[in-house]
């Protein structure tokens, strides 16, 4: 069965967003996939706010971006988001970026989220109903959309 | 046996960390880190990029990438130490260690990779002499160094 994406289309380039030739600083797509996946958690994990404010926290441990295309003032920017390497206290956040005009990928990223007890300074499992969610969208080897 | 030392030249950034870089977990977040990266190799290129540089040259980024190894407070001194490496005819790499001053403790590798563009024809382009006069006393072998970025 083939892994489900999340979309996230309430993005839009305005100037503070472009660099000294017009195009959108790479910058900004980092800034995007952080609000395109803290929508991906809100919309779909029913008890993500009193997940945020417990002692398991939610960690950025690795990122990475590769820019493909360039986007300009006034483009629309759709996010796509699916999960990989889902494991135990970690698991990989998969973004890419498509200029909603043509549908021309513009970039890629990826981010390590991996979870810890703040309580006791040690990581954690995933929680339960976080997990239950990012396995339903998570992409396994060979399955392409 | 052999002994053997040498010295590591660096372009250092510092940036100290305020309110407005933090969240409401009272860390900072991680686009900000990325920003810092941005910033520290704008502040390594900009004595060479003039106007003149800027309507002939474009340095676009390729890749980018962060490891993060402790996370940062409202007050921390955070210096960025930037080398460059992988350096090309018409692109290069950047890598930075991002320490905290005061007790040394490291907090994130990061690495980006650009390549020189000219500004109108989107062509890419020999590195120009002031930028390689920047990236050469910097210039590290990736695969001799403590970390792995």
């Amino acid at each position: 069965m083939a892994h489900k994406i999340f979309t996230f289309d309430k993005l839009q380039v305005f100037f503070k967003h472009t660099d000294y030739y017009g195009f959108v600083h790479p910058y900004n797509y980092m800034e995007w996939s952080s609000y395109a996946r803290e929508a991906f958690f809100q919309e779909l994990v029913p008890n993500f706010h009193s997940l945020c404010n417990g002692a398991i926290k939610m960690v950025t441990t690795a990122v990475r971006f590769r820019l493909l295309h360039e986007a300009v003032f006034g483009d629309r920017i759709v996010v796509k988001i699916y999960s990989e390497n889902v494991k135990k206290i970690s698991f990989d956040v998969i973004f890419n970026f498509y200029n909603l005009k043509d549908n021309q990928i513009l970039g890629c990223g990826e981010q390590k989220l991996t979870f810890v007890d703040s309580s006791k300074f040690r990581p954690c499992l995933i929680p339960v109903d976080l997990k239950k969610i990012v396995l339903e969208y998570e992409k396994k080897d060979g399955l392409n959309q | 046996m052999k002994y053997f030392a040498y010295s590591q030249r660096e372009f250092i950034y510092k940036y100290v960390v305020m309110f407005s870089d933090t969240d409401q977990f009272q860390h900072m977040s991680f686009a900000n880190y990325l920003k810092l990266m941005f910033l520290s190799t704008d502040a390594l290129l900009v004595s060479s990029c003039d106007s003149a540089f800027l309507d002939k040259y474009r340095v676009r980024l390729v890749d980018s990438s962060m490891q993060f190894k402790h996370q940062c407070v409202v007050g921390d001194n955070v210096l960025i130490k930037v080398n460059s490496t992988e350096i090309q005819e018409n692109g290069f790499t950047l890598l930075y260690t991002f320490i905290i001053e005061n007790t040394g403790r490291l907090v994130g590798l990061g690495r980006q990779s650009y390549v020189m563009f000219e500004c109108k024809g989107m062509n890419p382009v020999r590195i120009p002499d002031q930028v390689a006069g920047l990236l050469d006393p910097i210039k590290v072998d990736k695969d001799n160094l403590l970390y792995k970025y």
